[in-house]
C-alpha cells in the first residue's frame, strides 16, 4: 500500500512539472524587447482565439514579446493576473475586462505604475485606458435591427438573448433598440441571460418559447446565444416561424446561415482586425504618438446571399 | 498528556514539513524560470506581499470552512455568498449617497448580517431537520447566487465613489494592504477559538466522534450552528474585501470559491471526515495554492495550464497525507 502511493504521490508530482512546463510558457525571452502583458476574457471562444493568433503574430512583426492570461469569466482571477504584469513591470497592458466595472481600480493601479494600458473588443466603464479598440458594435446592432425590420415587414415580436454584464454587448443593444424603437409595431417582448454562453442559452431559449410562443425573431448578442437559441427554435420545431440573427461570425454559424437554418443573418466582426490593430495602437503609443482615444473596427452584415456571392 | 487542542496544533505542525518545502521548491523554481525568461524578481517581499494579498480572500473563508470540515460538515455555499454579500455592501452605499463613510459602514454591517445569518440557516436546517450540510448548502448555493442576480439584474452594482475601494486596495505606508491585516487578524482569531477554547476543543470533539461527544455532554446543535453561523460572518467579510478590491459589487464573483477554499483547507491536512486539522495547516495549504497560480501567472503558464496543475497538487497533498498516516 506504502509502495503504491509513493508511486503515486511521484507521478503526480511529475505530471504537475510537465503541465506547467509544457501548457505555453514563454521560451526564453529576448529580454531587450517590449513586454506587452494581455489579460483576456477567455480562451474558449474562437473569437479570442482568431483576435490571439493576430495579436501574437503582430507582436512577432513589430519586435514584442507578447504574455498571454485568460479571465475565464473569473473578475478575481483576471485582477490577479493583471496585478502580476503590473509587478512584473510589463511595458504596455491588454485588457478584455471580463466585466466592465470590476477591472476599473485595477486598471488605475497600473496606470499609476505608469503602465500604459489599452482595452481591447471590450471596453471598461470610466477606466483611464490610454485607447480603447474594438468593432463598432453599435453599428453591428443597428444593422441587425434594419435586416430584420425588413424581413419582418416592420412588425412582430422579438426577443433578446442577452449578456448585459459586457459593455460591448450593451452597444450592440443599444445599436439594435434605438433602430427597433422607431418601428412602432416592432416590440421587444423579453430579453433574457445567456452569458454569452451556449447550453445557457439553449435553456433559456426553450423558456423564451413557452412564455412567447408567437415569438417572430430572436436576437443572439454573440454565435454562442444565437447558435444555442437555433437548437432550441430547431427542438421545437418553430424554424420556419422564427427569425434568429447573431454577432460574430464564426464558422459554425455562417454555416447555418448558408445552409438556411432559422439562423438568417450575422453582424461580422473582424477579431483579427482587432488583434493586429492592437498591436499597432501600441506600437504608435511607445513610439510616443498621439493614439485616439477610440479606434473602431470595421462589421459587417453577413447572409445567404452575400455568402454565396463570396464563394463565386 | 496534551490537551486535545494543544495535541491538534502539534499534529498541525507535522503537516507542515512537506508543505513548507514544497513552498521553498515552487518560489525558487519560478524565480530561476523566471530568470530564465528575462523576468527576475519574483522571490521578493513585493511578490510574497501580493501573494498574501491575493490570497486574503479565500483565506478569511478558509478559516471558517476549516471549522465547519473538522465537525465533519461542509459548505458549498460560500462562494455565492460571498458574492452576495459584496452586492449587499454595494448596495448600501449606491442607495445611501451621503455621507459615504457612513453608508459604507453600513453596507459592512448589512452584509456581515447577511453571511451571519445564511451561515445559521444553514445551520438550523442541519442541526434541527437534520439534513446532510451538502445537500443544504448545495441548495443555499443555488438560492444566494440566483438571489444576488435579482437583486442587481445580474450587472454589477457601479460605479461607485472612490472611497468604496478603501478597505480592499489601501496599503498602510505603502506595503501593508488592509485585505492582509483582516487575514491576519482573523488567522489568529480561528487559532485561539480552535486550539486554545472550549468552544475548539467541543468542535474537535464533535468532528472525532459525534456520539462520543454528544455522551460527554457536548451541546452538539448549538456547536455546530456557532461553527455555520462563524463561516457565514467570516464569509460576509470577504465578501466586503472582495467587492471593495473590485470596485464594484458584482453577483458573478466567486463561482467556484466553494472548491478553492476547501481545496486549501484539504491540502493544508484537515481531515474531509471531519475531527482532525488546523487554521495554520490550512493558512500554509492556502499560500501553496497561491503561490503556485501567481508562479505559473509570473512565468506565462495559460489559465487551463493553471487549472490542470491546482488538480494535481490536490491529489499530491492527499497522498502525501494518506502516507503520512500509514507511517
Amino acid at each position: 500500500m506504502r509502495k503504491r502511493l509513493l508511486l503515486a504521490a511521484s507521478a503526480v508530482l511529475v505530471s504537475v512539472v510537465f503541465t506547467a512546463c509544457g501548457s505555453g510558457s514563454p521560451a526564453p525571452g529576448d529580454a531587450a524587447k517590449p513586454v506587452i502583458g494581455a489579460a483576456l476574457l477567455t480562451q474558449t471562444h474562437i473569437f479570442y482565439q482568431d483576435m490571439v493568433a493576430a495579436m501574437q503574430q503582430e507582436a512577432e512583426a513589430q519586435g514584442f514579446q507578447l504574455r498571454l492570461q485568460y479571465a475565464e469569466f473569473d473578475s478575481r482571477r483576471q485582477h490577479d493576473q493583471i496585478e502580476t504584469f503590473i509587478a512584473q513591470g510589463v511595458d504596455a497592458l491588454i485588457v478584455a475586462p471580463n466585466d466592465s466595472s470590476g477591472m476599473v481600480p485595477v486598471i488605475a493601479e497600473a496606470r499609476a505604475a505608469g503602465i500604459p494600458v489599452f482595452t481591447a473588443d471590450i471596453a471598461a466603464h470610466d477606466a483611464d485606458a490610454v485607447s480603447h479598440i474594438a468593432s463598432d458594435n453599435v453599428q453591428g446592432g443597428r444593422i441587425l435591427a434594419e435586416y430584420l425590420a425588413k424581413e419582418l415587414g416592420g412588425k412582430g415580436k422579438i426577443a433578446i438573448v442577452d449578456h448585459p454584464i459586457v459593455a460591448s454587448v450593451q452597444d450592440r443593444t443599444r445599436g439594435f433598440v434605438e433602430v427597433i424603437d422607431q418601428y412602432p409595431d416592432l416590440t421587444i417582448v423579453q430579453r433574457v441571460p445567456s452569458e454569452g454562453q451556449r447550453d445557457k442559452a439553449l435553456r433559456v431559449t426553450q423558456d423564451l418559447l413557452q412564455a412567447h410562443p408567437d415569438l417572430d425573431a430572436i436576437f443572439g448578442i454573440n454565435d454562442d446565444s444565437a447558435l444555442g437559441a437555433l437548437a432550441a427554435v430547431e427542438a421545437a420545431g418553430l424554424q420556419d416561424k422564427i427569425i434568429i440573427v447573431g454577432f460574430d461570425g464564426t464558422p459554425e454559424a455562417r454555416d447555418a446561415i448558408r445552409q438556411g437554418k432559422a439562423l438568417k443573418a450575422d453582424t461580422v466582426q473582424f477579431p483579427d482586425k482587432i488583434g493586429a490593430t492592437t498591436i499597432q495602437v501600441i506600437a504608435k503609443q511607445l513610439k510616443g504618438e498621439e493614439v485616439p482615444p477610440i479606434v473602431p473596427v470595421e462589421v459587417a452584415l453577413i447572409t445567404q446571399e452575400s455568402l454565396a456571392a463570396e464563394q463565386q | 498528556m496534551l490537551s486535545p487542542g494543544a495535541q491538534s496544533l502539534r499534529r498541525g505542525l507535522l503537516t507542515y514539513g512537506p508543505l513548507l518545502t514544497a513552498l521553498v521548491v515552487e518560489i525558487i523554481a519560478f524565480e530561476l524560470i523566471g530568470r530564465r525568461q528575462g523576468n527576475p524578481g519574483f522571490a521578493s517581499f513585493n511578490i510574497m506581499m501580493l501573494v498574501l494579498n491575493q490570497s486574503a480572500i479565500y483565506g478569511v473563508m478558509a478559516v471558517g470552512m476549516t471549522f465547519i470540515i473538522i465537525t465533519g460538515g461542509i459548505d458549498l455555499s460560500v462562494g455565492s455568498l460571498v458574492a452576495l454579500c459584496g452586492v449587499l455592501s454595494a448596495l448600501a452605499v449606491k442607495w445611501g449617497g451621503d455621507p459615504v463613510a457612513l453608508w459604507i459602514v453600513v453596507g459592512w454591517g448589512i452584509a456581515l448580517i447577511a453571511g451571519t445569518a445564511s451561515g445559521a440557516i444553514a445551520g438550523l436546517f442541519i442541526t434541527r431537520l437534520a439534513i446532510p450540510p451538502f445537500i443544504v448548502t448545495l441548495a443555499l448555493m443555488s438560492s444566494l447566487r440566483g438571489l444576488g442576480n435579482l437583486m442587481t439584474d445580474g450587472k454589477p452594482v457601479s460605479p461607485l465613489p472612490d472611497a468604496y475601494a478603501w478597505l480592499g486596495r489601501y496599503q498602510l505606508g505603502g506595503t501593508i494592504p488592509v485585505t492582509v491585516l483582516i487575514f491576519v487578524v482573523v488567522l489568529v482569531v480561528g487559532i485561539v477559538l480552535l486550539h486554545y477554547t472550549r468552544f475548539g476543543r467541543n468542535v474537535l470533539a464533535i468532528g472525532g466522534n459525534e456520539e462520543v461527544a454528544r455522551l460527554s455532554g457536548i451541546p452538539i446543535a448549538r456547536v455546530k450552528l456557532w461553527v455555520y453561523m462563524f463561516g457565514g460572518f467570516l464569509t460576509g467579510i470577504a465578501g466586503i474585501m472582495l467587492a471593495s478590491k473590485l470596485g464594484s459589487g458584482s453577483p458573478k464573483v466567486g463561482v467556484a470559491d466553494e472548491l478553492a477554499v476547501i481545496a486549501a483547507v484539504v491540502i493544508g491536512g484537515t481531515s474531509l471526515s471531519g475531527g482532525r486539522g488546523s487554521i495554520l495547516g490550512t493558512f500554509v495549504g492556502l499560500i501553496v495554492v497561491s503561490v503556485l497560480n501567481s508562479g505559473l501567472t509570473w512565468i506565462g503558464v495559460e489559465t487551463f495550464g493553471q487549472q490542470v496543475t491546482l488538480g494535481l497538487v490536490i491529489l499530491a497533498a492527499v497522498l502525501l497525507d494518506r502516507l503520512k498516516e500509514l507511517a
